[in-house]
């Protein structure tokens, strides 16, 4: 994948410096345009904040904040500095970070040593590892939404 | 320290906020309030006004712009909107429909 280089987190420079990527015209990123596959892997940086609705086909990282909804079809981690205060339904989730909110997942729940979750979840397999913070209903006898039962 | 990367399948709905780097390959529709620099790869479209330090565009952007550095429109953009930065950089192939405000 040409972009592949460039995908996974690079390093830049710094955060401040104008000469980021965009300045060459040759750069990296520009021509090529996107050929993202599923499991290209998208990523909301720790100092970034949705306010919103999120919905997607691809895996996501959450880093930062996301405030509302999120709709995936798709592996979605929150990672340990995560804070997910939206509602969620995805093909399977990972949680290390925090949620407030509803979870329902086509596939799987993790909720890893660390986490705190204080919301609902939905699945047909939950995972609770120990450490987790959780404090909500389990629920394992689940209909697939619409949309989610699709086989990746 | 993790770039934000929003995929081609991706569509938020809403207002993003933050003080990194964002490049957008998918959709964004809404707001997008940064202090750094804002990517819009070929496939990304942002149906936004935005608020940024720079903005370097290969896709589409409907809404206003306003950087505080330096805006590019790259060859194969399409923008419809206003643009305000002290520096606007449009390349040739792109396509602009709107205004150009250098003073701000």
């Amino acid at each position: 994948m040409p972009l592949a280089p460039a995908r996974t987190p690079p390093s830049p420079p710094s955060s401040g410096s104008a000469s980021g990527f965009g300045s060459a015209p040759g750069s990296g990123f520009g021509p090529r345009g996107s050929t993202s596959t599923q499991g290209g892997g998208c990523v909301i940086g720790p100092r970034i904040t949705v306010r919103g609705a999120l919905s997607g086909e691809e895996d996501l990282v959450v880093e930062g904040r996301i405030e509302g909804r999120i709709t995936l079809i798709g592996h979605l981690v929150i990672a340990p500095g995560g804070v997910v205060e939206a509602d969620v339904e995805a093909s399977s989730v990972e949680v290390r970070g925090q949620v407030r909110g509803d979870i329902s997942a086509a596939r799987s729940i993790t909720i890893e040593r660390g986490a705190q979750v204080a919301g609902n979840v939905r699945a047909p397999r939950v995972m609770i590892h120990d450490g987790a913070h959780f404090q909500g209903a389990v629920d394992m006898d689940v209909a697939l939404p619409d949309g989610l039962g699709r086989s990746r | 320290m993790a770039n934000t990367v929003i995929g081609s399948t991706i569509v938020i709905d809403g207002e993003i906020t933050g003080d990194e780097d964002l490049v957008v390959q998918g959709t964004v529709k809404g707001r997008v309030s940064l202090r750094e620099n804002i990517f819009v790869e070929e496939s990304g479209v942002l149906e936004a006004n935005v608020e940024t330090a720079t903005i370097t565009i290969h896709g589409r952007v409907t809404g206003d712009v306003h950087a505080s550095e330096r805006a590019e429109l790259k060859s194969n953009c399409r923008v419809v909107g206003d643009i305000r930065a002290p520096r606007v950089l449009i390349a040739d192939g792109a396509s602009f429909k709107g205004s150009v405000d250098m003073d701000a």
